[in-house]
């Protein structure tokens, strides 16, 4: 029977390797786990442990929040740059094919002037940029201490 | 199915693709499955602590520093937690005794199985596998199955190098001899 030894610690020959066994071994039946094991252990896996579930409800809500505040500052934009629209008293029912192009293309060309009219320094752009960029990340590192002490809580229980 | 380096789903978990991980438990499922059937000898309970050792496991990703690989990590964590089962409800942990076995006279001379039918030898092996201690039968599979290093056998199983080597020789002797055993009484039947 074909063998390799190995050495062990005191010098004495081992046998080790086998390869007459090794092919057995494999062609002997080996206890299976049922058909549904894998999908058991990912129903008990949470959506994303390794980064969890709070963690992703934090991205979404900075992400709630850019979005919140984009539409905030176009609405604030379009509010500024067209009020003599809106405030002005249009009967809908004498406006004509003709004259609500014409409506069109004036608050168009009012929308861009308004965007041309801002103007807006340095500074205040840095101050601007400066003050975001702090609450953003102030709002990161809260929801991060949230997650870990919520963690720590799941450890400690 | 052709399997990936772990590493490759390791890194896809991390990343937040929680489903790369069901990759992981398809690659290792049947021998986490097997160390914890051998030890706790139940179909339920060794689906149980598997289960856990994979959900343990993916707990514990992100502290997974790659020391040793993936599979003996987590076959430690099964291992540990099977043997944590057993204590908790009093199993035994061993069908054979090691006395039973202790006074057999090395013979490498094996030429009555040799010429055994590969059925007859399967079906014998299969018996006498059976009929060792847990830990042997962990041992024997980790080592001539998986094709698992001595190295890695000693994490799992937390003996020391020598004592796997040690342990490898004697369960192969053991194995051998119960297999000529075996035969003879067959024969003896026979007559």
């Amino acid at each position: 029977m074909k063998q390799t030894y190995g050495i062990n610690s005191k010098g004495q020959k081992q046998v080790l390797k086998d390869p007459i066994l090794e092919e057995l071994m494999k062609q002997i039946a080996q206890e299976k786990p049922s058909d549904s094991f894998t999908r058991n252990v990912m129903d008990r896996i949470p959506e994303a442990a390794v980064f969890s579930d709070e963690e992703k409800q934090s991205i979404l809500g900075f992400t709630s929040l850019l979005v919140a505040l984009f539409t905030l500052a176009i609405g604030t934009l379009i509010y500024f740059g067209l009020r003599s629209h809106f405030f002005a008293s249009i009967n809908l029912q004498n406006i004509e094919i003709q004259q609500y192009i014409r409506y069109i293309l004036a608050t168009s060309h009012d929308f861009i002037n308004a965007i041309r009219e801002i103007k807006i320094s340095s500074l205040t752009a840095l101050i601007f940029i400066a003050t975001f960029s702090t609450f953003a990340i102030e709002r990161i590192l809260r929801k991060r201490h949230e997650i870990f002490l919520k963690q720590l809580e799941k450890e400690q229980a | 199915m052709r399997f990936q380096e772990d590493y490759v789903y390791i890194n896809q978990v991390l990343a937040g693709n929680t489903a790369a991980y069901s990759m992981l438990v398809n690659k290792h499922k049947d021998m986490a499955y097997g160390i914890a059937f051998k030890i706790l000898r139940n179909h339920q309970d060794a689906e149980e602590v598997a289960q856990d050792g994979f959900v343990k496991a993916y707990h514990s990703l992100d502290k997974f520093r790659g020391e040793s690989g993936f599979k003996t990590w987590l076959y430690r964590i099964v291992y540990n937690t099977a043997i944590s089962k057993t204590r908790k409800k009093q199993l035994p942990v061993s069908d054979l005794e090691d006395h039973l076995v202790e006074n057999i006279a090395e013979n490498e001379d094996h030429s009555e199985i040799e010429s055994l039918s590969n059925e007859e030898k399967l079906f014998a092996l299969e018996k006498v596998i059976k009929q060792l201690p847990s830990q042997d039968q962990i041992i024997v599979n980790l080592f001539y199955l998986e094709g698992t290093k001595v190295e890695e056998i000693s994490k799992i199983t937390s003996l020391s190098e020598s004592n796997v080597k040690v342990k490898l020789f004697r369960i192969r002797k053991k194995i051998y001899t119960l297999m000529e055993k075996m035969l003879v009484k067959t024969k003896e039947e026979r007559e």
